[in-house]
Parts: C-alpha cells; sequence; structure tokens
C-alpha cells in the first residue's frame, strides 16, 4: 500500500511537471510570435505601377476578306440586257439594276450599324461618261431595298462573327448607256457601335 | 618616580598601538585589491537603405496588340523596363500584379505576369502563376545599380470576336528588402 501510494504521487509530480513543461513552451511560442508581429523590422520597400493600354478596331469582313473597307460596283449594260430584255435602253428614265451579293462580318460582342456610302454618287465609264445612280440594299429581313437622296442605307450586322448576306442594287437616274463600256463606281463602308 | 615609569610605559604602548594599525592597515592595503574605476563609450552608426526602384514602360505597354484573329492568338509582350539596386545583403523581393485588361461593356482580357534579367525574351513557360496571382522574384544578395535590372512581360490571349475598344489595365510593382 506504501509503494502504490508513491507511485501514484510519483505519477502526479510527472504530471505537474510535463503541464508546465507545455505551459511555458506555449507561453513561448506565443511571446515570440507577439514579438515577431510587433516588432518594427525597419525593411526598405518602394513601389510604382504601369499603366496598359489596347485598342480593338471595329473589324469589317467582306467576303472573307477583313481588310476591306470598300466595294467596287461594276455594271455592263451588255449584261444587263442578257439578264433581263424587258429593260430597253433610251426610253425608261429610271431603272433598278442588282449588282452584287456579299456577306460581311463584325468583330466584337454587340451589333453593329454599317452604312453604305457611295464615293461619289455616279457610275464612270473609261472614257469618263456619267451615269448618276442612288444606291440600295436588301437584306434577308429586309428584301426590296430602298433608295433615297435624302439618307444612305444602312443595315444591322448580328454580333460575335455571325454572317449577313446582302444584295446591292443602283437605281439608275439615265440608261443611255454605251453597251461596250463598264461602268464602274465605289461604295464605302463605315460601321457605326451600338 | 613611579609615575614617569609609568608615563613611559604608557607612550611607548601608544606607539605600538599606532604602529600596528598602521602596519595593519598596509597589509590590507597590499592584501585587498585597489578599487578600479571604468566607463564605457557606446559606438553607433546607421548604413541607410539604398533599395530603389524604376518603372520605365515601353512603347508597346501603351499600344498592345489586342486584335484576336485566329482562336488562340497569344500575345506575349514585354511593358516595362524594372531598374532595381539595394544595399541589403540578403536581397531584395519584387512582386508583380496580374488581372485583367478591361473595357466598359466588353469581355475582359486576363493576363498573367513574369519577370526576366534584362534583354532575355519570355517564353510561355516563364509565366508559372496564374493571372490575378501576384509573381515574385527574390534575391539573396546586394546589388549595385544596373546590375541586378529586370523585363517586365506579360501573357494574355484576346478572343477571336474580341469586342472593339479601349482596353486598360495597371501592374503595380514593389519591391522590398529581405
Amino acid at each position: 500500500m506504501a509503494l502504490d501510494l508513491k507511485s501514484l504521487l510519483h505519477q502526479q509530480k510527472s504530471a505537474v511537471n510535463t503541464r508546465g513543461t507545455h505551459s511555458i513552451f506555449w507561453m513561448s511560442g506565443i511571446c515570440l510570435g507577439l514579438w515577431g508581429i510587433l516588432t518594427p523590422h525597419n525593411l526598405a520597400s518602394a513601389n510604382s505601377s504601369v499603366d496598359l493600354v489596347g485598342i480593338i478596331s471595329p473589324r469589317l469582313t467582306i467576303d472573307s476578306s477583313s481588310n476591306s473597307s470598300s466595294i467596287k460596283v461594276e455594271l455592263q449594260p451588255q449584261s444587263i440586257q442578257a439578264a433581263d430584255p424587258s429593260i430597253s435602253q433610251g426610253n425608261q428614265s429610271r431603272i433598278t439594276v442588282k449588282v452584287m451579293d456579299l456577306t460581311i462580318q463584325m468583330n466584337g460582342e454587340y451589333p453593329f450599324d454599317v452604312v453604305f456610302e457611295p464615293v461619289k454618287n455616279y457610275l464612270e465609264s473609261p472614257t469618263g461618261e456619267r451615269v448618276p445612280f442612288q444606291l440600295g440594299i436588301s437584306t434577308p429581313e429586309n428584301q426590296r431595298a430602298t433608295f433615297s437622296t435624302q439618307q444612305q442605307p444602312q443595315v444591322r450586322v448580328p454580333s460575335q462573327g455571325q454572317a449577313l448576306r446582302l444584295s446591292v442594287y443602283l437605281q439608275l437616274e439615265t440608261v443611255d448607256l454605251e453597251t461596250a463600256q463598264t461602268y464602274q463606281s465605289e461604295i464605302l463602308l463605315s460601321t457605326i457601335d451600338q | 618616580m613611579k609615575v614617569c615609569v609609568k608615563s613611559e610605559s604608557a607612550l611607548g604602548n601608544s606607539i605600538l598601538r599606532t604602529l600596528a594599525v598602521l602596519g595593519v592597515s598596509f597589509g590590507m592595503a597590499v592584501v585587498m585589491p585597489s578599487e578600479a574605476f571604468a566607463d564605457t563609450v557606446n559606438l553607433s552608426g546607421t548604413v541607410s537603405s539604398t533599395l530603389t526602384l524604376s518603372t520605365t514602360a515601353t512603347g508597346t505597354a501603351g499600344a498592345l496588340p489586342l486584335d484576336g484573329g485566329a482562336a488562340g492568338n497569344q500575345q506575349i509582350v514585354q511593358v516595362a523596363d524594372l531598374g532595381i539596386n539595394t544595399n541589403n545583403e540578403q536581397g531584395y523581393t519584387l512582386t508583380v500584379t496580374s488581372g485583367d485588361l478591361t473595357k466598359s461593356g466588353g469581355t475582359a482580357i486576363s493576363y498573367q505576369t513574369t519577370t526576366t534579367a534584362t534583354g532575355i525574351s519570355a517564353v510561355t513557360g516563364d509565366f508559372a502563376v496564374a493571372s490575378g496571382t501576384d509573381h515574385t522574384f527574390a534575391t539573396s544578395a546586394a546589388n549595385a545599380s544596373g546590375s541586378g535590372d529586370r523585363d517586365l512581360w506579360i501573357q494574355y490571349t484576346p478572343a477571336s470576336l474580341q469586342d472593339p475598344g479601349s482596353y486598360t489595365g495597371a501592374i503595380t510593382v514593389t519591391v522590398a528588402d529581405n
């Protein structure tokens, strides 16, 4: 019995010593941590910044040609007659001729409006003969081209590179054309961000 | 007569006592160490840190090529020259942020950052941390001005149909002594 009591006392002393050692250990750790946090280290530092700028321009793709911003239109009187024999020259004061089909696309996440603007409001032959015209555009949504001297044709191009097919029409002020000549003009396409 | 004898004896005793006291004092003085006087002169001096950082943006930083073109048109461009020097013998740590090139009403273009030794071009493998995470570079020795300069690079991939407009961003560069 005496031996058991001695053993018990020894165990209790050991437990007390272990707890004391742990307490000292943890207290030391906390003190060191606080010292590390609170002590000013006086390390020098410096900073600056770099500004970044980049610009993405609206990019119009016309018939897969991404660098185009204009289209050339040609009118061959012979082809007009061949395509539509009912059109005759010399008597009519105004006719409508489809001169081309094309596909346009825009980069970007939102729709763009594309404005068609003739460089000159006339077709011109190599000999300098000029034939005034008005420009009209038809789209799948708007099958019939309208012509106005006051307003340039404008179409809305879908976002995310979706292609828009359209047709270009010219309404000629006169049909007194030299059949042996090819008449030419140029139309600029410009974009308006929506 | 007896009185005189007594007087002479008393005088002799007094002398003897005096001599004894002197002897003891001399002995103690010899045996005991003498008192020393000392003081200290404290010396101190401060060497200031010479840590400096200069950032010179390249022309490309203000005109980043962003046209996506074909999908996966990855771009790696140098955007700044960094001049760093420190007299700290433990060197310096350089921290560079990364993030997004943004524009109102369009999808952002995320970019990663890295640095290389001056004149060394960055390659894809150099961009080890994701966009939004800081790139760090550390040295372990002091370096003089002009000897520890770095080039700052970014890597990004615009979408093939990235929305047109002006995209902007800013990189914060921080350097601290170790």
